[in-house]
């Protein structure tokens, strides 16, 4: 059944990406590229560490990263060395013991560990466990879980931090609980987003509640969950699109997903003051309120939503 | 004779400045109040005990977890699913996809201690077991070993 929706998916979203670096490419002058390659000669030479030592590094962080690997395949339910993970991760591993440069002051480590763990998680995918496991029904008789494998590769990718591993590294009871219940949240519009194709009834019913909610949103606010839920931007990218800190996205993102999650909780949720603008995006705000050709991405949605289900 | 006009205005030069007499001082300032006695400063106390931390922040622990972390990690996945769905915020359709989202993603963040430990280990026999292959070819073929010297 074809609804007619346009939603990207998150590998468009990719291809729209390079085309729009193509784009860019082009569109350089003579002059911008020449000044551009004066500061390149102008920028000190990016100093690496020597083989030897490099190689030395590898072998020191050699059963880390098998670690990071042997956790990617036990969460999806595969072999880490038969399913290529191991082989995956110790590329990484190389890669970023090339390029490592010690004075830049970040440990090794915390440089590494995301590069290692999407290496791990894109061997996961390719290999045929990760069909079999997304296709397979369980033993309990329940449906298999490739929807939940997707979903869970689109929260890795708006929470990078959880690939670095320091969102759930420690004690704290009430930090953890947070945390969980941002996940819990994201997961639902990813979730959301992604049963979109051939929605059934009750679940059309579920989108509608949640985008009354999030058309009541300032414009920046409703382009922010728009562009990372619904055309699978990273939160870095979206703040580098816009040409702005990452950290104002990172954060207002988690106050965005804070104010759903009151909201639906609560009965009457359009009663609830909507978030404010934090100071860091006003600007850009003003910029893209005043913009004619920005309009509110999920007004239009949710007519077109409305329409295929009548 | 009468004098011109102009001349009228053109200043003579002056004679040398005589000293001035001394300043006697102002009769009065108005407005300004006296100033009140200041009251005595209070003695500081001294700088209590500089207490321990009990720990160091949690997302700075970024190494590996013990498997009993990582198993109460993912039982409160389960309880705020449940209380979440129990506030109506997840939606039935899709309840079960967020739950096994969010703890495959969570899952395969977490490096567990007893990974670490099982690829020591098997890192030590794969260097034993290479040593062992040396040792073993150096014995097979010594003469090799003595035309390459």
């Amino acid at each position: 059944m074809k609804r007619g929706l346009t939603r990207k998916t998150r590998g468009d979203s990719v291809k729209s990406k390079e085309k729009k670096g193509e784009e860019f490419e082009h569109d350089v002058t003579d002059e911008e590229t020449e000044a551009l390659l004066e500061t390149l000669d102008e920028t000190p030479e990016y100093e690496t560490l020597s083989i030897e030592d490099a190689n030395q590094l590898v072998l020191d962080n050699r059963v880390w990263a098998e670690g990071v690997a042997r956790a990617v395949a036990r969460a999806w339910n595969l072999d880490w060395d038969l399913d290529g993970l191991d082989g995956a991760a110790m590329e990484a591993l190389i890669f970023c013991a090339r390029r490592f440069n010690p004075e830049r002051g970040i440990p090794f480590k915390g440089y590494a560990r995301r590069r290692i763990h999407e290496a791990a998680t894109e061997a996961a995918r390719r290999c045929r466990g990760w069909k079999r496991n997304a296709y397979a029904s369980k033993k309990d008789g329940s449906k298999p879980r490739g929807r939940s494998q997707e979903v869970a590769i689109g929260l890795l990718n708006v929470y990078p931090e959880l690939r670095s591993g320091s969102m759930f590294g420690g004690d704290e009871g009430g930090e953890i609980r947070s945390n969980v219940r941002q996940l819990l949240m994201s997961a639902t519009l990813i979730a959301s987003t992604d049963s979109l194709d051939e929605p059934s009834a009750e679940e059309i019913l579920d989108l509608k509640t949640i985008l009354n909610i999030i058309t009541t949103l300032e414009l920046i606010h409703q382009l922010i969950i728009w562009k990372v839920y619904w055309e699978g931007l990273s939160l870095r990218g979206l703040a580098a699109a816009w040409e702005t800190d990452g950290l104002n996205v990172i954060r207002e993102h988690k106050v965005l997903v804070a104010h759903l999650h009151k909201c639906i909780s609560s009965k009457n949720g359009r009663s609830l003051q909507r978030p404010k603008i934090r100071p860091g995006l006003r600007t850009l705000a003003a910029e893209l309120n005043k913009d004619p050709d920005t309009l509110s991405p999920f007004a239009k949605f949710k007519e077109k939503l409305l329409e295929s289900s009548a | 004779m009468t004098k011109k006009k102009d001349d009228k205005d053109k200043v003579s030069s002056t004679g040398s400045v005589s000293n001035t007499d001394k300043i006697k001082g102002t009769h009065r300032l108005d407005g300004v109040s006296e100033v009140e006695e200041i009251s005595k400063i209070s003695k500081t106390s001294k700088i209590g005990k500089v207490q321990e931390t009990s720990r160091i922040s949690s997302s700075r622990k970024t190494i590996a977890v013990s498997a009993e972390e990582r198993a109460r990690i993912l039982k409160t996945i389960t309880e705020e699913a449940k209380k979440m769905a129990a506030e109506g915020m997840l939606p039935e359709s899709i309840r079960q996809t967020a739950i096994e989202a969010v703890t495959l993603a969570v899952d395969s963040s977490l490096i567990v201690e007893e990974d670490l430990k099982a690829s020591r280990k098997e890192a030590a026999e794969d260097s034993e077991m290479s040593k062992s292959a040396d040792s073993d070819r150096s014995e097979e073929n010594p003469k090799e070993d003595d035309d390459d010297e």
